[in-house]
């Protein structure tokens, strides 16, 4: 329960239920009260009778007396006869209703001896008139008795006045006293409610509090058995010392990590007998004491927050260490009270030996892969892998390459009693275990061709059986397989290489002798070629002086100078053939030319020659072009010079030079038959020897081919379509020069 | 025809070659001076001085070819002033810029080329 709600409770009590027992007790004492005034106020009404019944008596006595005195009957008296008698009474009464009225008991003293003074008065005027008094006698008495009488009626009058007047205050008082009583109860009435309210709400409050504190005590209860079954249950081992370092909590997984059999054994072991159970190891694998873990470390105050460190735990048995190692990482997490001290330490120990072996495995596979990639003959890597193989994951290993009977044993390491007694048939994977041992026997394979082998024996004695390390043992055998077949590629390489090299040396001799060989026939053709135009120079001048002189055989000597010009033809046709095929091409030298001039001298030319033929000529716009003028000529000569040798020798040779966009387009045409399918697909090659007639070629054959040289070698385009209708076409395509400083001027005269 | 430029230089190393060549063009009344490597055809020019007319020169020949015989007369300055017409049988290789005559040589170009000039 909270400070406040405290105070409220103890203000809430006094400050509401006093007031309530104030309101109360004015309520039930006004109440109290109520008949004491109803009782004076019905006291004021007998007041009132009784005064009424003075004034009835005296008038009575006053009338009895007069009508005696006046018939003189006695029967007059009786009024005045009971109102002698009754009147003390009725007085006697007034005085005790009004014993508590001081005035009124004096006016009643008064009243007494008025009333006593009239009646005697009376009396004495009766007994006077039986005396038989009469007239002066009685009127003296009667003057007396009058003002008596009117003095007593006065005095009664106050009396009935004052008791009307004590009655309105008191009928007044009672009203008031009324109206408190019922404010008061009204009043304590709605307090009490309201007390009984807030006491009620007070009561579900702090029922609710109870409440709910039971139900935080069930809970902190039940939280603390669901943490200790959490705490048990877990696979992390977890250990809880006090500020002294004394274990007061394990959960069993700690138990089992420390060698006990449950929590109790060990929290009720001693230090000493824990270290007997159990040891530990740092990182380095340097021994450190149970004392030496963290809980001393945080308990040192060496550590405000958590801490932790990777250990290597081993069980004792019998003194003996086993071989099954645990690597922990553990974390120690200091537990502070309110102020801030500490009170308890928690030690996690998280297992990581799963992932501690599959990182050695990893680093171990990756030491396995650089051997076998660091040479491209792996035979000695091999070894390498055997023997990290042997002390990580296996006591015996073979390596074997090879398929069938050309299995080479490769690497061996471990123990020859281990050694596995496998038949080495068959190359599927294999592990077995004979109890003891198990055998494990992986095909090395690439590509689903085997190239080897690797078994394993593994003393189950020693180790326990691990699904991880059969898929490292099958990755390590994969990379091996890789690094035999990398191996046998590299050796089929290199061998390659050796018969590669050959073939190019013997290739680049070969090369070398065709180029020597080419060399040579150029040089050949080349000095034969201008060898010969010397002499044949030296034959046609002379041929020609002989003409000029006279007196020879004219046609001898035209046909020794025709026989000199076909041969000085033939000697230009090799010469371009060696340039063009051996020496890198037609040289052309691109000047700034007129096609259309050139296209109209060849023609012309041709015309001189053949005088009988018909050839239309036609040259139409822009005829500039760069190219050398002696070749293109030479172009121009051999087309329209086949033209008319082959066409028809009735029908014109057709000779056009146009523009056509950016480029000069040259058209030769004949009429005659088509040239064969077959010739046309081979016109423009060398050594033709065929025309379109079957004739032998006059020249050496060379001419489209030497025309199509010189046309490639201006980055120009020729073309030939031959049919009946239209003949045989040649077409020439060049490109124009447009530029506007185009020179005109001739640079050279080649002839 | 016989004025004071009128002296035709033949520079060629084949003996039949040269005195055909000459031969004709004596034959069409040209007189004519031969040289049978270039430097004899230097000695003949520096000999002609203003008769000479032309120079048929060829390329390839003993003791000094037809380049040097060139690279002289352009070293000399003489080159503009001296009329050369190459006679070779590998026009190709001729120097740019000069007028060639090809090996075997049409006789009826190179006489009215001689003729225009001479």
């Amino acid at each position: 329960m909270s400070k406040k709600a405290r105070t409220e409770r103890w203000l809430s009590l006094p400050v509401v239920g006093l007031p309530l027992i104030v309101l109360l007790a004015g309520a039930v004492y006004s109440l109290s009260h109520l008949p004491g005034a109803t009782a004076q106020m019905e006291n004021s009404d007998d007041v009132r009778v009784a005064i009424e019944h003075l004034r009835t008596a005296a008038v009575d006595g006053e009338t009895g007396v007069r009508g005696f005195l006046i018939a003189g009957q006695t029967a007059f008296l009786a009024p005045y006869d009971r109102a002698v008698r009754d009147w003390p009474g009725q007085f006697d009464r007034v005085r005790e209703l009004t014993s508590d009225n001081s005035e009124q008991q004096q006016r009643l003293s008064h009243l007494d001896h008025l009333l006593r003074q009239r009646f005697e008065m009376l009396e004495m005027e009766r007994r006077a008139f039986e005396r038989g008094a009469r007239g002066k006698e009685l009127e003296a008495s009667g003057m007396e008795g009058k003002r008596v009488m009117d003095e007593l009626r006065a005095l009664l009058n106050d009396m009935e006045r004052e008791e009307i007047r004590i009655d309105v205050l008191r009928r007044e008082a009672a009203v008031r006293r009324w109206e408190i009583t019922m404010v008061l109860f009204v009043g304590g009435a709605f307090a009490s409610l309201v007390v009984l309210g807030a006491a009620l709400i007070q009561r579900r409050s702090a029922d609710a509090r109870r409440t709910r504190l039971e139900q935080v005590a069930r809970a902190i209860d039940d939280e603390r058995h669901l943490l200790q079954a959490i705490l048990s249950g877990m696979d992390d081992a977890i250990t809880l010392h006090d500020r002294d370092g004394r274990l007061v909590f394990a959960n069993r997984s700690a138990a089992s990590l420390m060698g006990f059999a449950s929590p109790e054994a060990l929290l009720a072991a001693s230090p000493v007998e824990v270290a007997e159970h159990f040891e530990a190891f740092d990182q380095a694998g340097r021994p450190i004491s149970i004392d030496d873990l963290l809980t001393r470390t945080v308990l040192a105050g060496r550590a405000n927050k958590d801490v932790s460190v990777v250990v290597r735990t081993r069980l004792r048995h019998g003194g003996a260490a086993a071989s099954d190692d645990r690597w922990s990482n553990i974390r120690a997490y200091p537990i502070l009270d309110a102020r801030g001290e500490l009170t308890q330490v928690i030690n996690v120990f998280r297992d990581i030996t799963g992932e501690w072996r599959d990182n050695e495995l990893r680093r171990l596979l990756l030491r396995a892969t650089d051997e076998l990639i660091a040479s491209p003959e792996p035979d000695g890597a091999l070894s390498t892998v055997a023997r990290l193989l042997v002390p990580a994951v296996a006591d015996w290993c073979a390596i074997d390459v090879g398929a069938g009977p050309d299995l080479r044993r490769m690497a061996v390491a471990g123990s020859e009693q281990h050694r596995a007694a496998l038949p080495p048939a068959d190359f599927a994977v294999t592990d077995e275990t004979d109890g003891q041992r198990r055998f494990v026997r992986l095909p090395l394979s690439v590509g689903g061709q085997t190239v080897g082998m690797i078994s394993l024996t593994v003393d189950t004695s020693r180790r326990p059986h691990d699904e991880r390390e059969l898929v490292f043992m099958q990755a390590l055998a994969d990379r091996a397989a890789l690094a035999i077949e990398n191996g046998r590629l590299f050796r089929e390489n290199a061998e390659a290489r050796v018969k590669l090299r050959e073939q190019l040396l013997q290739e680049t001799a070969r090369r070398q002798d065709a180029e020597s060989t080419t060399r040579f026939a150029e040089m050949f053709v080349g000095m034969l070629g201008h060898d010969l135009r010397n002499p044949l120079n030296a034959v046609a001048m002379t041929a020609r002086l002989l003409k000029r002189k006279g007196g020879a055989d004219e046609k001898a000597v035209d046909r020794i100078l025709s026989s000199a010009e076909r041969m000085s033809n033939m000697v230009a046709q090799l010469l371009d053939l060696t340039r063009s095929r051996l020496a890198g091409g037609i040289t052309i030298e691109r000047k700034p030319i007129h096609l259309g001039e050139i296209v109209n001298e060849a023609v012309e030319e041709l015309r001189l020659v053949h005088p009988q033929r018909s050839i239309r000529c036609e040259v139409r716009g822009d005829d500039r072009a760069l190219g050398d003028q002696g070749r293109l000529a030479q172009v121009v000569s051999n087309l329209v010079g086949n033209a008319v040798e082959h066409g028809d020798p009735n029908l014109p040779v057709t000779v056009s030079l146009s523009v056509s966009g950016e480029r000069l387009v040259l058209v030769v045409q004949n009429a005659g038959p088509p040239i064969p399918q077959e010739l046309l697909r081979v016109i423009f090659d060398p050594f033709r020897r065929t025309t379109a007639r079957g004739e032998l070629a006059k020249g050496l054959g060379l001419g489209l081919f030497i025309s199509q040289q010189i046309v490639l070698a201006h980055g120009g385009d020729i073309q030939v379509r031959s049919s009946a209708q239209e003949g045989t076409v040649f077409t020439v395509s060049l490109a124009r020069a447009t530029d506007q400083k185009f020179p005109i001027t001739d640079g050279s005269l080649v002839v | 025809m016989a004025h004071d430029k009128s002296t035709i230089l033949v520079v060629e190393d084949e003996v039949d070659s040269r005195e055909a060549l000459r031969d004709l063009l004596e034959l069409e009344g040209y007189r004519v001076r031969t040289a049978t490597n270039g430097r004899e055809a230097l000695d003949a020019m520096a000999a002609l001085g203003d008769q000479l007319c032309i120079v048929l020169l060829d390329l390839f020949m003993p003791v000094m070819d037809g380049w040097q015989v060139i690279d002289e007369l352009r070293a000399s300055g003489k080159l503009d002033s001296t009329q050369i017409i190459i006679i070779t049988s590998a026009a190709y290789r001729a120097p740019a810029g000069m007028p060639v005559f090809e090996k075997p040589l049409d006789m009826d170009k190179v006489m009215s080329t001689v003729a225009t000039l001479c």
